[in-house]
């Protein structure tokens, strides 16, 4: 591990330190583009194992 | 050498040589016979012997098993720089409260399915098999951690989860290895349809948890992304290899790995019991779903080792049909080792969008050296097993079955069994069992490995945590995702992709009968 375990007290802090960050448009053909994806592959890779 | 100073490495090396000991049987020396096998038991002394029968009494062999274990994982941590006595005191702990959970566990009262009763000498069983003992293990593991937990802080030392799961990882690889070359069809449609599980974890899965943790639950980007993979993927590994792609801060996987820890334990207890009343008759998909939906590959592989001695157990009470042991592992190990094998390009394709679009920087690229140094690195011990065993069974199988095939055409034909026929299948059955001896006794340490594992992952839960202040939003999103989402997707996937795929069953010893009967 790269750093020391925090303890419940550092989380609390760290979480209270975080800025709302608007989605970006990469993040959003990030999320997205996935999912297509994703469910493309597995429609095809069910149409390949004869599974349905 | 610091890459010597890294559990990953030492789960490699410690399966990597468990693997080459059990392989000693094929040149004649009997190198593991010495390892405890624990049996279903009333009376006390019967509880454990030899692996080879009668080799060495029971006591001894564990005592062996303990000198060896203690010996070689001290040298171990005293490379990676680990305190050498508190980890050996440590381990001595770890070893005879996981030990003594697992020959309690084999408790004939616990352990015995109905045909196993009456050779005991017992009425009744609750018929959880020997792997009861894993279940024992995490409940004094939970124990410790919870009730005494500066007992737990001190044996923390030498609860090494990662080492001991990735070790077991490591050797389960041979011997799947040479079953898959005992039924290379089955073994190629079960990995085929793994495939499935890759898409789901990083394609499906990673990008819901991502989108939630930003949108809904207003998390950062440096938190969303190791979150993701802590929930998607395969929880500590997937969540520091993250963070290592974004550039988020250390403290944030380490966070997040914490929570995964957590959880695991929960799905460890409830999502064996869930495939156990609703899944008995499709035991793959159960196999295939522990795979998916437990994180942490600890928590993982022995989700489905409990699962497989469960619905197995059920098989053979309720309907008689007994399975070839250890198939629903396979399944539930190739779904958890695929995802695991693409954290590496998983964390490439982040680093390139987070370096490129999204937190674009002067003269920062891809982090491609931190990504692999937190890549976890036993897969390649996994696949080296796996692909040893599985060409050296493509060597002995065939044979067999060609010579079990022969006699079988003569029987239908109403021809007789020749002598040589006799013979061929004699050659072949001797020629395979070294191989299966060993991977036998491989299997036994596999298992001692595993019975470490529940109890450090037992003691490393401390439940107490999920209400703390600070992980209170992060494990909300965790729950949210895990129980509103990733679970159901991948029970929904595992029974798309694998139902109707059913383990072996135990075959009768035809041909064998055939040549004793001539």
């Amino acid at each position: 591990m790269a750093a020391d375990k925090p303890t419940d007290a550092t989380t609390a802090e760290e979480m209270a330190k975080q800025q709302a960050e608007p989605l970006l448009p990469a993040e959003k053909w990030l999320i997205f583009g996935s999912i297509t994806l994703g469910l493309v592959l597995l429609g095809l890779l069910l149409w390949l194992t004869g599974a349905v | 050498m610091r890459w010597l100073r890294s559990e990953d490495i030492w789960a490699v090396f410690t399966g990597l040589f468990v693997v080459l000991l059990a392989l000693l049987p094929m040149v004649g020396v009997n190198a593991l016979g010495w390892v405890p096998k624990a049996t279903e038991w009333v009376e006390p002394l019967a509880s454990v012997g030899s692996t080879t029968k009668d080799l060495v009494p029971g006591w001894l062999s564990v005592l062996l098993l303990f000198a060896a274990l203690l010996g070689f994982l001290t040298c171990g941590a005293w490379v990676m720089g680990h305190s050498v006595k508190r980890f050996a005191i440590g381990f001595s702990v770890l070893f005879a409260v996981g030990y003594g959970c697992w020959v309690l566990g084999h408790y004939g009262y616990l352990a015995a399915t109905p045909d196993k009763m009456a050779k005991l000498g017992i009425p009744w069983g609750l018929g959880l098999t020997g792997e009861a003992g894993y279940l024992l293990a995490l409940g004094a593991g939970l124990l410790v951690g919870n009730l005494f937990p500066k007992a737990g802080e001190w044996l923390r030392e030498s609860a090494r989860t990662e080492w001991y799961i990735k070790t077991a990882i490591v050797i389960i690889g041979a011997s799947l290895g040479l079953k898959a070359a005992e039924e290379s069809g089955r073994a190629a449609t079960v990995m085929f349809r793994g495939l499935a599980a890759i898409i789901e974890a990083y394609l499906i899965y990673w990008a819901v948890v991502y989108f939630l943790a930003r949108k809904v639950f207003g998390f950062s980007r440096e938190w969303a992304a190791p979150l993701a993979s802590g929930i998607s993927i395969c929880g500590v590994s997937a969540a520091i290899t993250t963070g290592a792609a974004v550039r988020a801060r250390p403290v944030v996987p380490v966070m997040v790995s914490s929570l995964v820890v957590l959880f695991s334990v929960v799905e460890l207890v409830l999502l064996p019991i869930g495939a156990r009343l609703f899944l008995k008759d499709e035991p793959m998909v159960a196999a295939a779903w522990m795979g998916l939906a437990v994180k942490t590959d600890g928590a993982a592989i022995s989700s489905g080792a409990i699962t497989e001695s469960m619905i197995y157990a059920d098989a053979k009470a309720i309907d008689g049909v007994e399975y070839e042991p250890g198939w629903m592992q396979l399944t539930t190990t190739t779904v958890k080792v695929f995802i695991d094998l693409f954290i590496g390009v998983w964390a490439v394709v982040l680093a390139v969008v987070w370096a490129y679009a999204i937190d674009r920087k002067p003269g920062q690229g891809v982090p491609f050296r931190d990504i692999w140094g937190r890549f976890p690195k036993f897969v390649f011990g996994y696949a080296l097993t796996f692909a040893v065993l599985l060409t050296l069974g493509l060597q002995l199988y065939p044979p067999l079955q060609q010579a079990k095939e022969a006699v079988k055409t003569a029987k239908d034909a109403k021809q007789p069994v020749t002598p040589e026929m006799k013979d061929a299948v004699k050659k072949t059955e001797e020629a395979v069992k070294p191989a299966k001896d060993g991977m036998e006794q491989a299997d036994q340490l596999r298992r001692v490995f595993f019975v470490l594992t529940f109890f450090a992952i037992g003691m490393g839960a401390n439940l107490r945590r999920l209400w703390a202040e600070g992980l209170g939003k992060l494990a909300l999103v965790y729950a949210v995702s895990l129980f509103g989402f990733v679970i159901w997707f991948g029970l929904l996937v595992s029974w798309l992709f694998f139902h109707g795929v059913k383990p072996p069953e135990v075959k009768p010893k035809e041909p064998t009968a055939a040549v004793e009967g001539k």
